[in-house]
């Protein structure tokens, strides 16, 4: 029989051949546990459905890579293409592709905590392929990022944002959701958090989305860097259905499913839904649909309802706090661009205040955006804060106003509402802002939350949320003194990465920072954000 | 979309075809980080510094604590989850350079020239000199219970993935993860291609795992990679336990000194090209575990005498343990009749002290005192006997 087979060059070993054995593959050693232990139980007989080994999952990955860097580095170069984006949606890009660089490289050891904790082969391997991939994903934007600096004509932000991210207070919420939310906790926590929440569904508006959007401002990079990355995230969202399904058949576990899920949804969408809309809306010169309705389609219908319409069969619901994101999903862009602008010299990139044209566009699209948020914008275009010889800065106007912001010890986001708040939300004396700020005491500090969902957590376990924030590490600091220590100045020393406007002279320096005389305060404590001195 | 028209063609769109004023005339990232080699290179551009240490982890340029902690309080990353110390770990790089493109790229290589391997094998019939009781006994067997071997050493790898503390060693881990979970699937795709083409094989997983699960062969072996896997949660400690110790000791000994150099023996020439490719793992593993133990660690100006201080404790705890395990490979030398003729073709003594050789000459130097591994490797021996006795 052997001979008669082996004439035939057919003799293959197909990666399939192959994976069929990788389930007998372990075996139950007495003493061996997670070292990432779990309240969840797993099966341990959960299979996986891509079924790849590590050659056939290389081969398919080096075919991708030489679609991607070839055109990167033959055609477009050629092309230039990094010299044709619209100069806002580049600088857009420096926030974007920093946040998600760290998103990426979180992913390797959150996946790596996941491989560690399940005990069925098959999901080991699916887990293990998710690993290299957010290696490849870390390394694809850091060649985005390498690549953008080499072309567009403004290089900074693109090329020491490792270093001057740690002066950036929106960095925080970012490193808080996309990074320590995937890498600590329970690991069904962390695969809620990483693949049922941030993949399933917010990737797809983020990755795919942002591609259209990004082609229609004259970037090709993007395109050609993202939809690459997408391809592989379809395996990340079968990892995590795979994860639920591992969990739900076990009575036991559903006890807590329905909260963690809720909890993830809350600390993913406090991260993403603002910052992309921010960067969709206030990044763009050519604007697609409205960040509102985007979301919607592919968050609360797509997700909320297609995908977790999977889960109903097993008692798992939608997470109830869908319908309270969908209110931030309309304002909550609005209000965080405002942070951003009002902490503009931190960012690490250049921004600037809505035009005429994109006012008539927001009030079109967000009706009441004008007589909100609008007006905010307009009082700082009517200040010059743009413009360093006039010695101004957006957050004097807002604490002139008694709009302070906080940051919520959660989700480390920004607390500023100048947008309408949710019916029924009043404006107090001790809420000022109308937003759903809360505070309490707890261990001799004060805490800002941002909602009852965040509040729901720290209550909780509090003792998983007590990093200090932006403005109580840098209470008393001057703001200049806060640019120069983070390193986010130019090459010459002097001139600040980030601007408050795109225009090529007018050009901040630490010394016109400095002659604001303007100092962080921390507001749980000196009831302001900001102080003049 | 808003004004489709103006932007329906946007690579060439004169639109967005501008020229800027260049404001900035640095270009290359990382211009705060210290290359490795005269300039910044690629492999450091996509991917140095991406780890957001705060600056109380030695090197990390953030400021503040951990947002979110695991239920107690333990941090995102926490220097205390090692002993080793350093003054920056972001001193550390791999020689080679593996980030993601360059891995993927070889290891598409590796099995294209497998399937040609199979493919060639099959036709020119040249699997019909293997010994049938080489193929039955040792590679449906023992070779099998290689393969669960580096599937445990994968799993072993999962903790210092999550947990080390630098970007560029995250990424030489992820590689040698991949590297053993690719050694066990290779080894897997020999038996199923043995399978299609001889009587005497079995591409059934049960016979290796009732060796690696129930015979003396593997007993210590398996002990091994169970205590580095389990009970062992230093992640520094797992990489120097699997890396400098256990591989280079017992990895060699049964790849390269018995199965590689016996295979031929046996008419077999297909398996030594198959373990060709995990020996280029374990080389590639051995440049950034020396660059990790003997530059960023064993070389650091503060604390470099602790860190081979702590090495020499290490490889006390470790060594007895693989050249256990190494001890009990060696009856694989008995393994075939062929084998157990004795007529010279495989001693197991003499590779033993090879091994212990070749490891003093490229470990030795790590330790602040000497290692007689050779006094380690009889008190191994004696210990073995007693125990079979």
């Amino acid at each position: 029989m052997a001979d008669g087979i082996a004439m035939n060059r057919d003799v293959k070993v197909a990666a399939q051949d192959v994976h069929r054995w990788l389930q007998d593959m372990g075996w139950n050693a007495p003493g061996v546990r997670s070292k990432y232990p779990s309240k969840y139980r797993f099966n341990p007989g959960t299979r996986e459905q891509f079924k790849l080994i590590v050659g056939e999952y290389c081969r398919m990955e080096e075919e991708k890579d030489d679609r991607q860097y070839g055109s990167l580095s033959d055609g477009m170069a050629r092309l230039e293409a990094g010299r044709r984006v619209e100069p806002r949606w580049a600088e857009a890009m420096k926030f974007v592709s920093n946040f998600l660089e760290m998103g990426e490289y979180a992913s390797i050891a959150g996946s790596a905590l996941l491989y560690d904790a399940v005990t069925s082969p098959e999901q080991r391997n699916g887990y293990l392929a998710q690993v290299e991939d957010e290696v490849r994903h870390t390394n694809q934007l850091g060649y985005l990022k390498k690549y953008f600096a080499s072309q567009y004509h403004d290089p900074a932000g693109f090329t020491d944002a490792r270093r001057h991210r740690y002066g950036n207070p929106l960095f925080m919420s970012n490193r808080q959701q996309a990074c320590e939310a995937f890498v600590s906790g329970d690991p069904v926590q962390v695969s809620l958090n990483l693949q049922m929440v941030a993949e399933a569904c917010f990737t797809n508006p983020l990755v795919v989305a942002m591609t259209q959007l990004a082609a229609a401002n004259g970037d090709e990079i993007t395109p050609t860097v993202f939809l690459s990355i997408q391809s592989d995230e379809l395996r990340h969202m079968a990892n995590g259905y795979h994860t639920m399904v591992s969990v739900v058949d076990d009575a036991d576990n559903m006890q807590y499913l329905q909260t963690d899920l809720e909890n993830a949804f809350w600390i993913q969408h406090k991260g993403f839904t603002p910052m992309v809309g921010r960067a969709f809306e206030y990044g763009a010169v050519n604007r697609g649909d409205p960040w509102a309705e985007t979301w919607d389609r592919w968050v609360y219908e797509d997700w909320g309802g297609i995908w977790m319409g999977r889960f109903s069969r097993f008692g798992l619901e939608s997470p109830r706090n869908l319908p309270d994101a969908k209110f931030e999903a309309y304002w909550g862009q609005h209000d965080a661009f405002a942070a951003m602008f009002a902490l503009w010299p931190f960012i690490g990139c250049r921004i600037e205040l809505p035009t005429p044209r994109d006012q008539d566009w927001f009030e079109k699209h967000y009706p009441g955006w004008g007589d909100s948020a609008g007006q905010v914008f307009q009082e700082w275009e009517r200040q010059g804060v743009a413009d360093p010889a006039n010695r101004t800065m957006p957050v004097e106007w807002l604490t002139a106003n008694k709009k302070h912001i906080a940051m919520c010890r959660v989700c480390q986001s920004t607390i500023l509402k100048v947008t309408p708040g949710r019916p029924g939300t009043v404006a107090t004396e001790r809420n000022p802002t109308g937003c759903d700020l809360r505070i309490t005491e707890y261990a001799g500090r004060r805490h800002a939350f941002c909602s009852h969902w965040c509040e729901r957590m720290f209550l909780t376990e509090p003792e998983r949320y007590t990093a200090q924030n932006f403005f109580e590490i840098f209470d008393g600091w001057e703001l200049s003194e806060i640019v120069r220590a983070t390193g986010g100045v130019r090459s010459d020393g002097q001139t600040l990465v980030a601007q408050p406007h795109l225009r090529s002279d007018r050009l901040w320096t630490l010394d016109d920072l400095a002659a604001c005389r303007i100092s962080i305060r921390n507001p749980l404590t000196a009831g302001v954000s900001f102080e003049k001195h | 979309m808003e004004h489709a028209p103006d932007f329906r063609r946007t690579l060439l769109n004169p639109r967005f075809d501008t020229h800027e004023t260049v404001l900035e005339e640095r270009r290359a990232p990382l211009s705060f980080a210290m290359p490795y080699g005269t300039r910044i290179s690629e492999y450091e551009q996509v991917l140095l510094y991406a780890q957001p240490n705060p600056d109380w982890i030695p090197g990390g340029l953030g400021v503040g604590g951990w947002a979110t902690a695991f239920p107690g309080g333990r941090g995102a990353w926490e220097n205390y989850t090692t002993e080793a110390k350093t003054t920056d770990w972001f001193v550390f790089r791999d020689p080679e350079g593996r980030w993601q493109r360059p891995y993927v790229s070889e290891k598409a290589d590796e099995w294209r020239e497998i399937q040609r391997l199979i493919t060639t094998t099959a036709t020119r019939r040249s699997y019909r000199g293997i010994d049938p009781e080489w193929t039955g006994k040792v590679l449906c067997g023992h070779l099998g219970a290689l393969a669960l071997h580096d599937y445990g050493m994968f799993m072993a790898l999962a903790a210092p993935t999550r947990d080390c503390l630098v970007d560029t060693l995250r990424a030489a881990i992820v590689a040698t993860a991949l590297d053993h979970l690719d050694n066990a699937q290779m080894i897997q795709a020999e038996k199923v291609f043995l399978a299609q083409v001889s009587d005497q094989a079995t591409a059934e997983i049960a016979p290796s795992k009732a060796l690696w699960l129930e015979d003396d062969t593997w007993a210590q072996a398996r002990r091994v990679v169970e205590e580095i896997w389990g009970p062992t949660y230093d992640h520094i400690e797992i990489l120097f336990a699997m890396h400098v110790i256990h591989e280079p000791l017992f990895g060699r000994f049964v790849r390269d000194e018995f199965l590689m150099q016996a295979a031929p023996l046996h008419g077999d020439l297909f398996t030594p090209r198959i373990l060709g490719y995990a020996a280029r793992g374990a080389e590639a593993a051995h440049a950034w575990i020396m660059e990790l133990f003997a530059r960023t660690l064993g070389g650091d100006p503060k604390f470099g005498p602790y860190n081979r201080t702590l090495m020499h404790f290490w490889a006390e705890k470790w060594l007895p343990l693989s050249l256990g395990a190494m001890t009990g490979a060696a009856k694989l030398g008995s393994a075939t009749a062929r084998l157990r003729r004795g007529d010279g073709a495989f001693d197991a003594q003499a590779a033993q002290r090879r091994v212990c050789d070749d490891w003093l000459d490229r470990f030795g130097l790590l330790f602040d005192k000497p290692i007689d591994i050779h006094g380690a490797l009889r008190k191994a021996s004696v210990q073995a006997r007693e125990e079979a006795a």
